[in-house]
C-alpha cells in the first residue's frame, strides 16, 4: 500500500542515517529527525512519514530498541537506542555505504 | 542471526499481536508528541499556539496513514488482518442469521456427506491392513483367460501342495472363517471363528499381546488365540486367561494367547472373535472329509513375497508351479466337469496390502453411485451458497466501493470476502465434520446383514482430516470466488454518487447458477427416483413362497456325533414333538432355505431327453422333509407331496418346479417321469411325484430357476446340518426359545441358531435399500437447496423491483399480470434447468443400469416424477415472493427509493 510521500533519500539510506544519528545517545523520533536536518546543514529533511515506519522495521530486526523517558523539558517521549545486533548493523552498513559512495564518486570524477 | 535476537523479535512479534492496544497507544503518544514539538518550533518563531498547532498538524500530514505505515512494517500484519476480517465477517454473518444457517446448513450436508463417503471409501478401499509390512502381501486367485471374475477359493490339498512347493512366498496362509457355539443351553453364544493355518500369524506378521500365536497345532490343534475386542468383552481383559479353557462347538480348547487392538486378520470388515488351528477340522467334525477333498474349494490363498522377490517375479514363478498343482492335487475324476474347468485356471498374484476383497467386491458399485450423488450434492451446496452470496454482494457494493473509495486495494477487499466464505466454509466444515464421522458410523452399521456382520473401524484419521480441509478449501473457492471477484469489478463512482443500492451489470451469472442447480437436483431426484422404484420392485417380486412369520433353526447334529439312524430318528423325534408346540402352525425340515443358505445344484439326466451340447441345463436341488412346501407357503400344483412313506429304503422319488417341467416336458405329462442325478450321489431312478409353482432359490434378481427337491429321508449323503423351519401366526423369533427347549430336551449340547426366513430375503436387499434411502436423503436435500436458492433470488429480484412493480400497478397492471411477471422470470430458468438436467440424466443413468431391477435406465415416468417434483417445488418457492410482488402498495413503493 503505498503511504505518504516518496523518500527524499536514496533507498536505504534512511535506515543508515537512523542507526548513526542514536548510535552516540539515545533519542526520540522528533530528535532523529531534527538532528539528521541539522548535521546535514539542513540538505537532508526526514518526512515523518518515513521515519516512523522505518523506526517500526528496525525496531522489528531488534536492530534498536526503545524506552520511555524524560525530555529536557519534562515531556515523556520514546527514546531509541542501538541493541548489540544494531550496532554490527551500524557497521555493515557504513562500510556498505563507503564503498558505494566511493564508487560513485569514482564514476563521477571520470566522466 | 543469534538466539537472543530471534527471542526478541518473537517477543516483539508476539506483543504487537497481543499487546495490539497498548502499541498502538504508544504509537498515538509518539505521534502527539512529535507534532507538540513541531508546533512548539512554530511558537518560537513567532506564531500564536493555535496557528502553530495547525501548522504542525499540516506539516505532519495523515495521522491515519502514517500509522498505517508503521503498522505494514510490523511482521504480524496478516494475522492481524486476518484476525480482523474473520471478526468483521462473523458480525456480519451474526446480522443474517437466516442466511447463516441455510448456508452452514448446506455446507455442513455437503462436507459432512463427502466426509462420511470419503471415510468409508479409506476403510474399505485404501487402508492398508494394520499388520507388519502390509505390502508384501499377495493374494493368488485362479483366473480363466477370457473370462471375468476369479476363483478365489481352493482345497485344502492345493494349499498343502502349495505351501510345500511355492519357495518365492516366505508364507503362504489360509484360514476358513465359520460360526461356532460357546457356552451351554440359554447362554450359548454364537461367536466368529478363524481356523487358521500355520502361517497365519507369521505371514500377516502379527505378535500377540498376551502368550503366544498359533503356529503349527496340527499335533495339538485344541488350542486357540483370542481377538483383543472378544477378550475384553469375554474375560474384562483379564491377563490370567492363559491356560483357561473355552468350550467351542462343545469341545475344550486351551488359550494360549491374545492377537494386539485393532486385528482383524486378512477380511476388511470381518471381526473373528477366536482363533484356532485349521486342524481343529479333526476334532470338531471327525466323520467330515474336508481337509482331504480334492473337490471341495473353500480355501483362499495368501501369501508374503519372499525378501527381494517382486510381484512380476512371483508369478513369473508361479506359473509352472501351478499346472503342477492341478495335476498332484486336482480333482481324481479325470473327465469329470471340475476338472475340466480346474484345468482351465491359470495363477494370478494380487496386491493384498489393504486385504481381501470380499466386501470390496459386493460394495464397489454402491458406493461408487455414493461418491457421486455426495459430490453433487456439494456441488448443488456451493452453487446455492454462491448465488446467495452473490445476491449479498450486490447489496454490499456500496460499502465496496465506499472501501474502494478510501483507498483500499482491490486485492485486500478479495482477501477479505474471500475470508468470510473461509469462515463460513470452515465452520460448516468443522459442523460436516461431526455429522460425517456420525453418518459414516451409521453407513457402516447399515451394511451388516444379518448373515455378515460387517464391523469396520470407522474413525477420524489424518487421511480423513485432510481430505475434508481439502473439500473445504475446493468449496471455498468454488462459491466464494465468483461473487467476491463479481462484487469487485464495480467501478466507484456511479455507486457512491447514487443515494440508493444500484445494481450493476445484468445477472446472467446468478441466472446460469440457477439454471445449474435445478439441473443437478434433476439428476439427484431422478437418480433417487431409479433406486427407490428398483427397491420397490424388488420388494414386489412374487417370491414363490411366504417369508413372513417363519422361524429357521440351524441344528447341528453331526457336531455332537448323531449320525445316520440317529440323526433321522432324532429329526423324526423334533417333528412330532414341534407340531403340537404351541403357536407352531406347521413344521419341517430342509438342507437348505431359500436366498442365503443355499446352493446345491447338478445337471440331471431326464430320461428321455437328450441334453443339446453346450447346455448346461443345471438344477437346483434341496433335500426337504415332508411338509415342507406347506411351512414355505409354496404352493402345491399337481400331484403329491412327500410323506413318511417316502422313506430311506422306499422307492426314490422327486418333486420338480414349473421351470423344470416347461423345459424337459414342455408337451408331456412331467408326473411319473424318471430323472436321476449323477451316480456319485447313489441315489438312482427317481420318479415325479408332485410339481411345485417357482420359488425364488440364490436371489430376487436373475430368471428363476430349474428346481427339484428330493425327500431329506432318502438323502444317501446324511446332512451334518438342517434347518428346521417353523411357520407360526406370531412374530418368528419370539418362539426360538420354546424350540431351543425342545432341541436341547433331546441333547443338550446340540448347536443351534436361530433366524427368521424374512430376515433373510431382507439380507440380499441391505444394499438396495440403502442406496434407495440414502439418494432419497439426498434428493430431499437437493429439493430443499433448489427451493431455498429459487426463493432467496427471487426475493431479492422482487425486493429491487419493487419500485417498478409500484409504477407498474399504479399504471393499472393487474394482480394477476405482476404474479406472471415474477413467476414467469423462475418458470424459464426451472424450465432451462429441467432440460439440461433431463438430457445430462439420459446419459448418466445408463451408468448404473447393473444396479436397477424392475425399471430402465432410461424410463420416461421416473423422469417424469422426478421433473414434475422438482418443478412442483420450484413453482411454490417462486410463487411465495411473487404473491409478495402482487401486495405491493403502489405508494409506499413508489416512496421507497
Amino acid at each position: 500500500m503505498p503511504m505518504g510521500k516518496p523518500s527524499d533519500l536514496i533507498q536505504g539510506t534512511l535506515d543508515l542515517l537512523i542507526l548513526k544519528t542514536i548510535s552516540l545517545e539515545p533519542r526520540h523520533g522528533w530528535g532523529i529527525a531534527q538532528r539528521i536536518q541539522q548535521v546535514s546543514g539542513d540538505v537532508l529533511q526526514v518526512q515523518q512519514g518515513s521515519l516512523y515506519p522505518a523506526l517500526h522495521r528496525l525496531e522489528q530486526h531488534a536492530w534498536i530498541k526503545c524506552d520511555w523517558r524524560e525530555t529536557d523539558n519534562n515531556r515523556r517521549a520514546k527514546f531509541y537506542s542501538l541493541t548489540a545486533a544494531g550496532r554490527r548493523q551500524l557497521d555493515k552498513e557504513l562500510a556498505n555505504w563507503k564503498r558505494l559512495s566511493g564508487a560513485v564518486g569514482l564514476i563521477v570524477e571520470m566522466v | 542471526m543469534n538466539a537472543m535476537r530471534m527471542v526478541d523479535r518473537l517477543r516483539l512479534r508476539l506483543r504487537s499481536l497481543f499487546h495490539h492496544d497498548s502499541v498502538e497507544r504508544e504509537l498515538d503518544e509518539e505521534m502527539r508528541f512529535h507534532v507538540e514539538e513541531l508546533a512548539r518550533q512554530h511558537v518560537e518563531r513567532g506564531l500564536t499556539a493555535d496557528q502553530a498547532r495547525a501548522e504542525a498538524l499540516r506539516q505532519f500530514g495523515g495521522v491515519a496513514q502514517l500509522q498505517e505505515g508503521c503498522r505494514d512494517e510490523r511482521r504480524t500484519r496478516w494475522v492481524e488482518d486476518v484476525v480482523s476480517d474473520a471478526r468483521y465477517a462473523a458480525r456480519l454473518f451474526a446480522k443474517s442469521p437466516g442466511f447463516t444457517a441455510v448456508a452452514l446448513l448446506s455446507l455442513a450436508l455437503g462436507i459432512g456427506a463427502n466426509t462420511a463417503t470419503f471415510t468409508l471409501v479409506e476403510t474399505v478401499m485404501l487402508r492398508e491392513l494394520p499388520v507388519h509390512e502390509p505390502g508384501a502381501l499377495v493374494q493368488i486367485v485362479g483366473v480363466i483367460p477370457g473370462e471375468e471374475g476369479s476363483q478365489g477359493s481352493f482345497s485344502h490339498p492345493n494349499f498343502r501342495w502349495l505351501r510345500e512347493h511355492a519357495a518365492m512366498f516366505s508364507h503362504l496362509f489360509t484360514w476358513d472363517s465359520r460360526k461356532l457355539e460357546t457356552g451351554e443351553g440359554e447362554s450359548m453364544e454364537w461367536i466368529t471363528v478363524d481356523r487358521v493355518s500355520e502361517d497365519y500369524f507369521a505371514g500377516l506378521g502379527v505378535a500377540p499381546i498376551l502368550g503366544r500365536a498359533l503356529a503349527d497345532e496340527r499335533q495339538q490343534p485344541a488350542v486357540a488365540v483370542l481377538s483383543y475386542g472378544w477378550w475384553r468383552r469375554r474375560f474384562h481383559a483379564d491377563s490370567a486367561v492363559l491356560g483357561q479353557t473355552i468350550r467351542l462347538g462343545g469341545l475344550p480348547f486351551t488359550i494360549v494367547g491374545v492377537t494386539p487392538e485393532g486385528f482383524f486378520g486378512p477380511v476388511v470388515g470381518s471381526s473373528p472373535d477366536v482363533f484356532i488351528p485349521l486342524a481343529s477340522e479333526r476334532l470338531l467334525n471327525p466323520e467330515s472329509e474336508v481337509l482331504s477333498s480334492r473337490t471341495t474349494v473353500w480355501l483362499p490363498l495368501m501369501a508374503r513375497l519372499g525378501p527381494g522377490v517382486s510381484m512380476p517375479r512371483a508369478a513369473a514363478g508361479l506359473q509352472p508351479l501351478w499346472a503342477a498343482m492341478i495335476q498332484e492335487t486336482g480333482p481324481l475324476d479325470r473327465e469329470g466337469p471340475m476338472t475340466r474347468w480346474f484345468t482351465k485356471l491359470k495363477s494370478q498374484v494380487e496386491p493384498a496390502s489393504t486385504g481381501v476383497p470380499l466386501l470390496r467386491r459386493q460394495f464397489r458399485q454402491p458406493l461408487a453411485v455414493l461418491v457421486v450423488v455426495v459430490a453433487v450434492v456439494l456441488l448443488i451446496a456451493c452453487v446455492n451458497l454462491s448465488n446467495l452470496l452473490l445476491a449479498r454482494s450486490l447489496t454490499r457494493q456500496r460499502e465496496i466501493a465506499l472501501r474502494l473509495a478510501v483507498g483500499a486495494s482491490r486485492g485486500r477487499l478479495l482477501r477479505q470476502m474471500l475470508t468470510e466464505s473461509l469462515l463460513l466454509a470452515a465452520a460448516g466444515a468443522a459442523l460436516g465434520l461431526l455429522f460425517g464421522l456420525w453418518s459414516s458410523r451409521l453407513l457402516a452399521s447399515l451394511l451388516s446383514t444379518s448373515r455378515d456382520t460387517i464391523s469396520l473401524d470407522i474413525g477420524l484419521n489424518l487421511t480423513v482430516l485432510a481430505y475434508t480441509a481439502f473439500v473445504t478449501l475446493l468449496t471455498t473457492l468454488l462459491f466464494g470466488l465468483a461473487p467476491a471477484l463479481r462484487a469487485l469489478r464495480a467501478s466507484v463512482h456511479p455507486l457512491l454518487k447514487e443515494g440508493t443500492l444500484q445494481v450493476i451489470g445484468r445477472r446472467i451469472s446468478s441466472r446460469a447458477l440457477l439454471v445449474t442447480q435445478v439441473a443437478l437436483s434433476l439428476l439427484l431426484v431422478a437418480g433417487a427416483t431409479l433406486f427407490l422404484r428398483t427397491f420397490h420392485s424388488l420388494l414386489s417380486v412374487d417370491l414363490g413362497f411366504d417369508a413372513d412369520r417363519v422361524l429357521i433353526a440351524s441344528v447341528e447334529p453331526g457336531r455332537i456325533g448323531l449320525k445316520d439312524e440317529a440323526a433321522s430318528q432324532f429329526y423324526r423325534d423334533l417333528q412330532d414333538r414341534l407340531q403340537v408346540l404351541p403357536g407352531a402352525e406347521s413344521v419341517s425340515f430342509s438342507s437348505m432355505t431359500p436366498i442365503q443358505n443355499c446352493c446345491w445344484w447338478e445337471t440331471m439326466i431326464v430320461e428321455g431327453h437328450t441334453r443339446p451340447p453346450g447346455d448346461k441345463q443345471d438344477v437346483f436341488l434341496n433335500s426337504v422333509a415332508p411338509g415342507f412346501f406347506r411351512t414355505m407357503g409354496t404352493r402345491l400344483l399337481r400331484g403329491r407331496d412327500f410323506d413318511a412313506d417316502d422313506a430311506f429304503n422306499s422307492r426314490p422319488v422327486a418333486i420338480v418346479n414349473e421351470s423344470f417341467v416347461r423345459k424337459f416336458f414342455p408337451k408331456s405329462e412331467a408326473l411319473g417321469r424318471i430323472i436321476s442325478l449323477p451316480p456319485s450321489y447313489e441315489l438312482g431312478a427317481m420318479e415325479i411325484v408332485g410339481i411345485v409353482e417357482d420359488a425364488r432359490y440364490i436371489d430376487l434378481r436373475g430368471p428363476t430357476r430349474l428346481a427339484a427337491y428330493f425327500p431329506l429321508a432318502q438323502s444317501r449323503e446324511r446332512p451334518s446340518s438342517v434347518e428346521v423351519l417353523v411357520r407360526t401366526p406370531g412374530p418368528p423369533l419370539a418362539l426360538a426359545s420354546a424350540v431351543r427347549e425342545q432341541v436341547h430336551s433331546f441333547h443338550p449340547a446340540m448347536p443351534v441358531k436361530f433366524r427368521s426366513l424374512a430376515q433373510e430375503v431382507d439380507g440380499v436387499l441391505t444394499y438396495e435399500r440403502l442406496l434407495a434411502l440414502l439418494t432419497a436423503f439426498f434428493g430431499g436435500v437437493a429439493l430443499t437447496l433448489a427451493a431455498i436458492g429459487l426463493y432467496g433470488i427471487l426475493s431479492y429480484a422482487v425486493t429491487r423491483r419493487t419500485a417498478e412493480i409500484g409504477v407498474r400497478v399504479a399504471l393499472g397492471a393487474s394482480r394477476a399480470s405482476v404474479l406472471w411477471l415474477v413467476m414467469r422470470q423462475s418458470l424459464m430458468l426451472v424450465i432451462v434447468g429441467l432440460a439440461i438436467g433431463c438430457t445430462a440424466a439420459l446419459y448418466l443413468t445408463r451408468l448404473v443400469k447393473p444396479l436397477l431391477f424392475g425399471v430402465k435406465p432410461v424410463d420416461p415416468l421416473t423422469f417424469a416424477i422426478a421433473a414434475g417434483v422438482l418443478g412442483t417445488v420450484a413453482l411454490l418457492a417462486s410463487w411465495l415472493p411473487a404473491r409478495r410482488a402482487a401486495a405491493v402498495d403502489p405508494v409506499r413503493a413508489l416512496r421507497y427509493e
